[in-house]
């Protein structure tokens, strides 16, 4: 990825160590798969694509930034997070430079994208108010989470399948599938992690386990969980003993519960591309989730 | 107005009247009187023989005395026990005291007992020909899917009032708003509050005292506020979580308060005595602006859930949202209009109404117990520090109601109406957009932009798209809009602290990025909108400002930091954010190249010369918006231009500064950095970089360009505090401009 282009050089640490681990790049993939199959796989990919997925990925690493800075983690995919690296002003103000940056290189995408990505930016941060307003929230109800992803990590996927999409020139209706396909992977892709952060082993995800449940974040299968035995409650609310409350999840059919709705939502991402030719690259990215979980989940 | 009866039985009570209005407590006596004095027959029920007793804290808030002013019902208050400030109690101990300074205010805040305020009132609205009736409303009658009365019993028996219009402001138990409910239960959430009157051995300050957090750190406070010298009004009031409702359990808690109270203020209040049975009410919390008018039937009062729910005030609210309803009433019946705004207008009266708005209390309340667990005097360690804390303690005692952009200094620059109208556009497109359901993101949003001098970014659009001879449009607005939400992203992610594993700096951090990121959000859709090419000139402009906020992390509690480097941060914080502001308004008027870069020469300029005014504003007083007191700045080590010239001149202070240890020595230093000469220095600068805009407009746009009075508005809010030369007569030229306008 591009360096930023900054006046001093205040931020210019914070911004190479970011951007030197950039992740799976997930968002990009979507993007980019989408793109191939609104052109049928015929001719060559637009010029557009590889900027939009930079500035997506860009977004992404301002809300890692944002997100570690929220939530205290102190470890990103195995290496120190950026405000445990730099402290917490300097995580918000680079989080905002990379937001910057996101935006002047989208807005070469023309008027379409730009709209498209900054209403989505609003859906992504509507959507952390609202998990920020239900921590703790011991009554918050699998539609409360629901809404709370589909903003938060929906939205980023949602509008990566639809830039594809419009690159690619798709037609309205296959527009309209890509989006909802989108939309789909990244709840999925939000149910997975929140259930990989009770069960998996911690040197596999990079970061330690029980990280929303001690930051008061009830995430789905803490919810379900809850709604088997409400006397859960008192375990939940004695933060500091995080492993023994992932063992009382796990004696329960939360997490049984929480994969069968990931599932279900890869199922509806799987679907809504099945009728469109050449969706092989956007069918494999939704095994390649499905994957992740039965590793972690056995 | 009695019809007669008929045969069947004595018992049937027949009345006719235009207006109906039910309840008569603020809401009906306000909204009762209103229509009378507009010539309407109105007839007011109320259940109760007045005066009558009510449970509720007393408080005629500040903006509800000048309410009543307005209306010239000061009379009401003839009796009303004065007070001079507030004072907030965190865990027991005097965290935030507030004496409002009397010279800037007009009206008083003051206590007077509900038994004689609302007689008053009441007496008031009969004296403005209202009639009143005592008797219950028992159901709204209807035919043909419109009201046409209401049912009532009198003294056992039954009857009804034949009315076209009902106002109902029967309470937060409104028997009129379950009916036109059906019956269902809303999802609004609920707030209780139980008080009594106690005497007290020794007298009391006339200070309003609340304190929070209340027992099992309810979202709540309990009060303590004196409507005589030794006679106090006592009582608890909470948001009610689920599972914790009944009277019992209020009850319980009010004793406990009271217990606590009586242990605590031994030395301070002496012995206290209860003189009253305590009284418990529910508050009409969580309005909705789209619910003030229900099949017809316009609601007022508590009934309309008007309630403050971030402080529980409830009489201020209360009376706006009756005159509001009177008014669009009024309108309706002299067929002007549907009035359809009454939500709106009553929601613009206190941005705490907004929908869901008890978030913020709940906000508010579970930082102040946070705060409380972490000890606040401990406070003052700089990785415990929480500013957006500060900020909503200072939000719940600021001296202001309702921020508004065109009620701030730079609003008042634009006098011609139709740029009057334009910025109050832009106002309801914050409000708009920016609700939420955390109400005090929105809240804390709307301060930041109406403190200081207001919304200069929108201002200077509006400035440079009329320099380049256009008139304000949607599209200004939107570019206005743009700018004020990008200047409010510094501040948020200036309020960010080290982390530091406590849960208030974790609290603060997770607001102050919350509020950043909404703000950059809004900011970029409002440019898209406009353009790809306004998105990548903001994009250039947030970058700018991430890198103000690292500068100014980097810079804290730094004493030697130098003039140069805050010159730096500051035209990146606001030079090129004002820069943008005069790009984007010129482009939108369709300016030339050359026009462009010499308004956004001017904005840089002139946005230097802001940021170095309200700094040195912000250590002269408190703001009068944004309730931050000088030595915040201080403490929170932000080393702004006159610190940084009075620590040149005497590098004693910087010992001093590092290693202040409570708000006296705080309050003290801020006092030294007023007098030093450091200050006056800062001014000069800010004086030159203004004096170098107002130059350069001067010589691109010729001596009658508007843009020049902006220019000279920094150097003219310094004035008054610096006793220095200003412009005088500069604004005039705005309304000279405008007045054209209307001549064409």
């Amino acid at each position: 990825m591009s360096e930023l282009a900054l006046r001093t050089d205040a931020l210019k640490p914070l911004s190479s160590y970011a951007l030197r681990n950039p992740g799976k790049e997930m968002r990009a993939h979507v993007l980019s798969s989408a793109e191939y199959v609104a052109r049928r796989g015929r001719g060559i990919a637009d010029t557009r694509v590889a900027i939009a997925a930079e500035a997506i990925q860009m977004t992404h690493l301002a809300t890692l930034a944002h997100d570690d800075l929220m939530d205290e983690s102190d470890q990103r995919r195995g290496l120190p997070s950026v405000p445990a690296m730099f402290g917490a002003p300097l995580a918000g103000a680079g989080g905002a430079a990379f937001l910057g940056h996101a935006l002047a290189l989208i807005s070469r995408c023309g008027p379409q994208a730009v709209l498209l990505a900054s209403e989505a930016a609003l859906d992504i941060c509507k959507g952390q108010m609202l998990e920020l307003k239900a921590l703790y929230d011991y009554e918050r109800t699998v539609a409360d989470y629901m809404k709370a992803i589909e903003g938060k990590t929906g939205a980023g996927f949602r509008l990566a399948a639809e830039l594809g999409a419009i690159f690619g020139g798709a037609q309205a209706s296959e527009r309209e599938a890509l989006a909802a396909y989108g939309e789909a992977i990244g709840v999925a892709h939000q149910i997975i992690d929140d259930v990989l952060d009770l069960t998996a082993d911690p040197m596999d995800t990079g970061k330690p386990a029980g990280v929303d449940l001690r930051n008061g974040n009830y995430t789905l299968p803490v919810i379900y969980a809850l709604e088997e035995r409400s006397e859960l409650m008192t375990v939940f609310r004695n933060a500091s003993d995080t492993r023994c409350a992932i063992e009382a999840i796990r004696e329960t059919c939360a997490i049984a519960r929480s994969v069968d709705l990931a599932t279900h939502w890869l199922r509806r991402a799987r679907s809504a591309v099945s009728g469109l030719p050449v969706a092989h690259g956007l069918l494999a990215i939704a095994d390649a989730d499905e994957a992740t979980m039965e590793k972690h989940y056995a | 107005m009695r019809k007669g009866h008929d045969m069947k039985g004595l018992a049937e009570l027949h009345y006719e009247a235009e207006v109906a209005v039910v309840g008569g407590g603020p809401a009906g006596a306000i909204a009762a009187l209103t229509l009378a004095r507009a010539g309407h027959d109105v007839l007011l029920i109320d259940k109760d023989h007045f005066p009558r007793d009510k449970a509720c804290g007393d408080v005629v808030w500040h903006t509800a005395v000048a309410f009543l002013e307005s209306l010239g019902l000061d009379h009401v208050l003839e009796s009303a026990y004065r007070i001079d400030g507030v004072r907030l109690f965190v865990d027991w101990k005097a965290c935030e005291t507030k004496r409002w300074r009397l010279q800037r205010r007009t009206s008083q805040a003051c206590c007077l007992p509900r038994r004689h305020f609302d007689n008053a009132l009441l007496i008031a609205a009969q004296d403005a020909g209202v009639r009143i009736m005592r008797a219950t409303v028992t159901e709204l009658i209807w035919r043909d899917a419109s009201v046409a009365g209401v049912a009532i019993r009198m003294d056992g028996a039954g009857g009804h009032v034949r009315t076209p219009h009902v106002i109902a402001a029967d309470g937060a138990t409104s028997r009129l708003r379950r009916q036109l409910t059906n019956g269902k239960r809303e999802c609004a959430p609920r707030c209780v509050g139980m008080r009594s009157y106690v005497r007290t051995e020794r007298s009391l300050e006339r200070m309003f005292n609340a304190y929070v957090p209340i027992p099992e750190c309810l979202p709540g406070y309990g009060w303590l506020f004196p409507v005589s010298e030794h006679l106090a009004n006592v009582g608890v009031g909470y948001g009610v979580p689920a599972g914790i409702g009944s009277l019992r359990t209020l009850a319980n808690y009010f004793a406990w308060f009271l217990a606590s109270l009586e242990k605590r203020y031994q030395c301070d209040v002496g012995n206290i005595e209860l003189t009253d049975r305590p009284r418990g009410a529910l508050l009409g919390i969580g309005f909705s602006a789209e619910r003030c008018e229900l099949g017809g039937v316009l609601l007022a009062g508590d009934a309309a859930r008007t309630c403050d729910p971030l402080i529980g005030e409830g009489i201020d609210g209360a009376m706006r949202s009756g005159h509001a309803a009177a008014l669009a009433l009024h309108r309706r019946i002299k067929g002007k209009g549907r009035g359809r705004d009454v939500g709106r207008a009553i929601g613009r009266s206190n941005p705490r109404l907004e929908q869901n708005s008890s978030m913020s209390a709940r906000v508010a309340y579970r930082l102040l117990r946070e705060h409380e667990q972490e000890g606040y005097a401990s406070l003052a360690d700089r990785g415990k520090r929480a500013p957006v804390l500060a900020g909503i303690l200072a939000m719940i005692v600021a001296d202001v109601g309702g921020p508004e952009l065109c009620r701030t200094p730079a609003g008042a620059l634009l006098k011609p109406p139709n740029l009057r109208k334009w910025l109050r556009d832009v106002d309801e497109l914050v409000r708009d957009r920016t609700r939420t359901d955390f109400g005090v993101v929105q809240e804390m949003l709307l301060r930041d932009m109406c403190g200081g001098l207001g919304p200069i970014g929108a201002v200077v659009v509006a400035g440079s798209h009329v320099a380049c001879g256009a008139q304000v449009s949607e599209e200004a607005s939107e570019g206005a809009f743009a700018v004020e939400l990008l200047r409010t992203v510094p501040k948020w992610l200036g309020r960010m602290v080290p982390l530091s594993g406590t849960s208030a700096a974790k609290t603060n951090n997770q607001l102050a990025t919350m509020g950043g990121e909404f703000g950059l959000a809004h900011a970029c859709l409002a440019a898209s909108r406009l353009g790809p090419m306004y998105c990548t000139l903001l994009a250039d402009a947030i970058t700018a400002s991430g890198e103000a906020v690292a500068l100014r992390a980097r810079d804290l509690f730094n004493v030697q930091s130098e003039a140069r480097q805050y010159l730096l941060r500051a035209s990146l914080q606001s030079g090129v954010a004002l820069a943008l502001a005069a790009r984007m308004g010129a482009l939108l008027a369709g300016a030339d190249a050359e026009a462009v870069e010499a308004l956004a020469w001017v904005g840089e300029n002139l946005g230097i010369a802001v940021q170095a005014c309200e700094d040195i504003l912000a250590l002269m007083r408190e703001d009068p918006v944004t309730g931050r007191l000088p030595r915040r700045i201080l403490e929170e080590g932000e080393f702004t231009l006159p610190v940084i010239y009075a620590l040149e001149d005497d590098p004693g202070l910087a010992g001093r500064l590092v290693g202040a240890k409570d708000g006296a020595e705080w309050d003290a230093l801020a006092g030294v950095i007023r007098q030093s000469a450091g200050m006056a220095r800062a001014v000069a600068v800010c004086e030159e970089h203004a004096a170098r805009a107002r130059e350069k407009v001067i010589q691109a746009f010729g001596k009658e360009c508007e843009l020049a009075v902006v220019c000279d508005l920094p150097m003219e809010c310094l004035e008054p505090l610096t006793a220095k030369r200003g412009s005088v007569g500069a604004k005039a030229r705005w309304s000279e401009i405008g007045g054209l306008e209307e001549a064409a």
